[in-house]
């Protein structure tokens, strides 16, 4: 069995906001394992508004590292859309496809590690924003086993 | 032409400032660098500052103090010029520009800082270093060679350096007391001054003819290499020589996969690493050298299928590398380093990665 | 929606060393006091006007005068005013200094951490600006620097404690695979040094995941 297509609403951040959104992303591959160059296809649903007016919309595709360096950020993909009569084809249901790079790949590291994610920002009225992030694999590389020596 | 106002509109309480004259005072600052520099760099070659140079006729003017030591004062105003011209020149560069067009190329989120920079990214693949440094070294027998990561080729090129620029500095004290006392005139502060000197320069040399002795002993090392870049799941030929006199108790050959992070720790910089995989591709025992000849041997080094590939970034990196030790029989063992680039396959993994992961993490047989 | 029950190795993999910098960098915490409780962004910039918009923020290696500086920058910029957030490496950087005080608003806050790298000279001409434009500064320091103290950050293993509290999915590891004995532990090992100890944990955690999942 697989894990389910659809990302929970996933790590989330809203700056000082009333409403309570969540982004529900539905990935096409099943496990959301992902090769370099694979087609990405990506469809979500925002709920929990809470009769908000939205002023922006941004999506992404980045990667970014973690562990015990300082984060790193690449961006792959970035749109914005904020043009009044595009916002209803973004939110609350959107959708975009994209096809994914040849690197970097995800990677399970010890002390760096690589992760791929989407990421949907809505902007509102009064210029307060929400993100909410969902991981995926990109490459299959298995995980980093312990290390046989550290130093710093 | 319109000055830029240095106090924009009010709106209410505030005002806003200006851009341009943020970048004005910072100019300032690093035009009075310039200033300084100049004027000290001035000083000296004038003579201004009590340094003679020597005249067409051959005869120094100010006695004791030459040329050499001149030079050797002209670095300070260098570095003024340096710091402060290349201050100016990024000024200048992004005058009139928002501060979105310029964050947007510094893309620095938090505290702001001239720390960090990304690494070169091989064309079409991000986050891959490049491996330009890696193949522009042809090999004798196979398609690259190697270059060596090795600290020890640097601390010795450091210490021969040291030795001579302060033996240089030595010599010329040295010829200026030698002239005082034939003269007649006995500077003590400048006697006292070269006794500790010579020390040090004495100090430096036996340093550095220790480790040049020991570095010719064992002998140089060369890795190459049939193909470059590397991806996972390739094999490769690659040509070990170890030079030298002797014999080598063992000469080992090790595949090692390295992980990099650096974090700004309040006012430093702390650098974290951890070797995630080793795999031993070869060991040699009882190896012995001729002398003015050497150990030459080929074997096939393979990168496992499913094996994460060269990463970097500004803070973070993931270095594949090929590590020598060799344990001569009369001499300290060594350890030299020959960094690798290993780019990412096009397909996943094989049925077999996870086999081929777990020896590769344990150090078994290649 | 519930995940199917042998998901749980493939969600697994997406979720984080919760003691990566991700989620421990200054800033990406919520600033304490020593003994865990929130400090109140609000009440120090306050304080602040009345020491008369210049005062230090002293500490330790790792006690988080940082992660505070960053908080009441944010905390400023939600009142609307406008903020630099300076880092120093040398007194070199007095030009990125005088950017953000001649560049800025008069009136406008500007933090500025690691104070002592800037040197005498620097520190009192950047002081002298700071009062010719109207600019409040806040800085970090270790020690005495000739300015009124804001806040002194002090850390205890109770600090320790309240900021692991506070990581991210601590249902899923907390007593688990890190426990109170570990972190305890760590702070005495990293001689309170809050960042230190934070690092020990990463590597413990990391150990210890990486044994359950059969990866060690």
């Amino acid at each position: 069995m697989r894990t389910p297509q659809v990302s929970p609403p996933g790590d989330s951040q809203a700056n000082g906001l009333t409403a309570s959104p969540r982004v529900m992303v539905h990935f096409d591959r099943a496990g959301r394992d992902y090769s370099a160059r694979q087609q990405l296809v990506i469809h979500y649903d925002i709920d929990g508004l809470g009769g908000e007016s939205v002023r922006a919309v941004e999506r992404s595709v980045v990667w970014y590292t973690e562990g015990k360096g300082e984060e790193d950020l690449g961006v792959h993909w970035f749109e914005r859309i904020d043009r009044s009569e595009d916002l209803p084809n973004v939110c609350p249901r959107g959708g975009f496809e994209i096809r994914l790079p040849m690197s970097p790949l995800s990677y399970e590291g010890v002390i760096v590690k690589v992760r791929w994610c989407v990421r949907v920002r809505i902007f509102f009225i009064d210029t307060r924003d929400f993100v909410s992030e969902h991981v995926f694999d990109l490459g299959g590389i298995l995980p980093a086993r312990a290390p046989l020596e550290r130093l710093s | 032409m319109k000055l830029p106002r240095l106090f924009g509109k009010k709106r209410g309480h505030r005002r806003t400032g200006s851009e341009a004259w943020g970048s004005f005072a910072e100019g300032l600052f690093y035009s009075a660098l310039v200033a300084a520099g100049l004027l000290f760099g001035g000083t000296v070659l004038t003579g201004a500052a009590g340094i003679g140079w020597p005249t067409l006729e051959g005869e120094d003017p100010s006695g004791g103090w030459n040329w050499w030591l001149a030079i050797l004062l002209l670095l300070i105003p260098g570095a003024l010029l340096a710091f402060g011209g290349s201050g100016l020149a990024r000024i200048l560069q992004g005058w009139g520009k928002s501060q979105e067009r310029r964050a947007a190329a510094s893309a620095s989120v938090g505290l702001r800082d001239a720390m960090g920079h990304a690494a070169d990214e091989a064309p079409g693949h991000p986050g891959v270093p490049t491996c330009d440094d890696l193949v522009n070294s042809p090999g004798t027998i196979l398609r690259y060679r190697l270059p060596i990561e090795s600290p020890e080729s640097w601390t010795l090129l450091g210490l021969g350096l040291f030795a001579a620029l302060w033996n240089a500095v030595v010599l010329v004290l040295a010829l200026g007391a030698g002239a005082d006392l034939l003269r007649g005139q006995t500077d003590w502060l400048l006697l006292a001054l070269l006794a500790g000197f010579v020390a040090i320069g004495i100090g430096g040399v036996v340093l550095f003819v220790r480790m040049l002795v020991l570095t010719t002993a064992v002998g140089p090392t060369q890795v190459e290499i049939s193909d470059h870049p590397l991806v996972p799941g390739g094999s490769y030929d690659m040509l070990i020589g170890q030079g030298g006199t002797g014999s080598l108790r063992a000469l080992e050959l090790y595949l090692e996969l390295e992980e990099f992070a650096t974090f700004r720790q309040g006012t430093d910089t702390r650098t974290d690493r951890a070797v995630v995989g080793r795999e031993i591709v070869k060991i040699w025992t009882d190896v012995p050298i001729a002398a003015g000849g050497r150990f030459e041997t080929h074997v096939t080094l393979s990168i496992p299928s499913s094996a994460m590939h060269s990463f970097a970034s500004e803070h973070n990196a993931v270095k594949w590398r090929v590590v020598v030790i060799g344990r001569p029989e009369r001499w300290p063992a060594f350890i030299r380093v020959f960094p690798l680039v290993v780019f990412p396959a096009d397909a996943n993994g094989s049925p077999d990665a996870a086999v081929e992961q777990d020896a590769f993490a344990a150090g078994g047989p290649g | 929606m519930n995940p199917p029950a042998d998901c749980g190795a493939a969600v697994e993999r997406f979720v984080g060393n919760p003691f990566s910098t991700r989620h421990t960098s200054p800033g990406r915490i919520e600033s304490l006091d020593r003994d865990g409780n929130p400090l109140e962004a609000g009440r120090l910039l306050d304080d602040l006007a009345g020491l008369g918009g210049r005062a230090a923020i002293r500490g330790r290696h790792g006690s988080g005068k940082t992660t505070l500086l960053l908080r009441l920058a944010d905390a400023a910029e939600r009142r609307g005013e406008r903020v630099a957030r300076l880092r120093v490496h040398s007194p070199w950087d007095l030009a990125i200094i005088l950017r953000a005080l001649l560049g800025g608003r008069s009136g406008s806050l500007v933090c500025i951490d690691s104070w002592e790298k800037l040197g005498g000279p620097a520190a009192a001409l950047t002081q002298l600006l700071a009062g010719l434009r109207g600019s409040r500064i806040i800085v970090t320091t270790h020690g005495g620097c000739g300015l009124p103290t804001l806040a002194a950050c002090e850390t205890s293993p109770a600090l320790l404690a309240a900021i692991v509290r506070r990581l991210p999915a601590r249902d899923a590891w907390a007593d688990v695979v890190i426990g109170d004995d570990d972190v305890a532990a760590a702070f005495e090992r990293a001689s309170g040094d809050v960042r230190e100890a934070l690092f020990m944990l990463y590597d413990l955690f990391e150990d210890r995941s990486r044994s359950r999942s059969g990866t060690g």
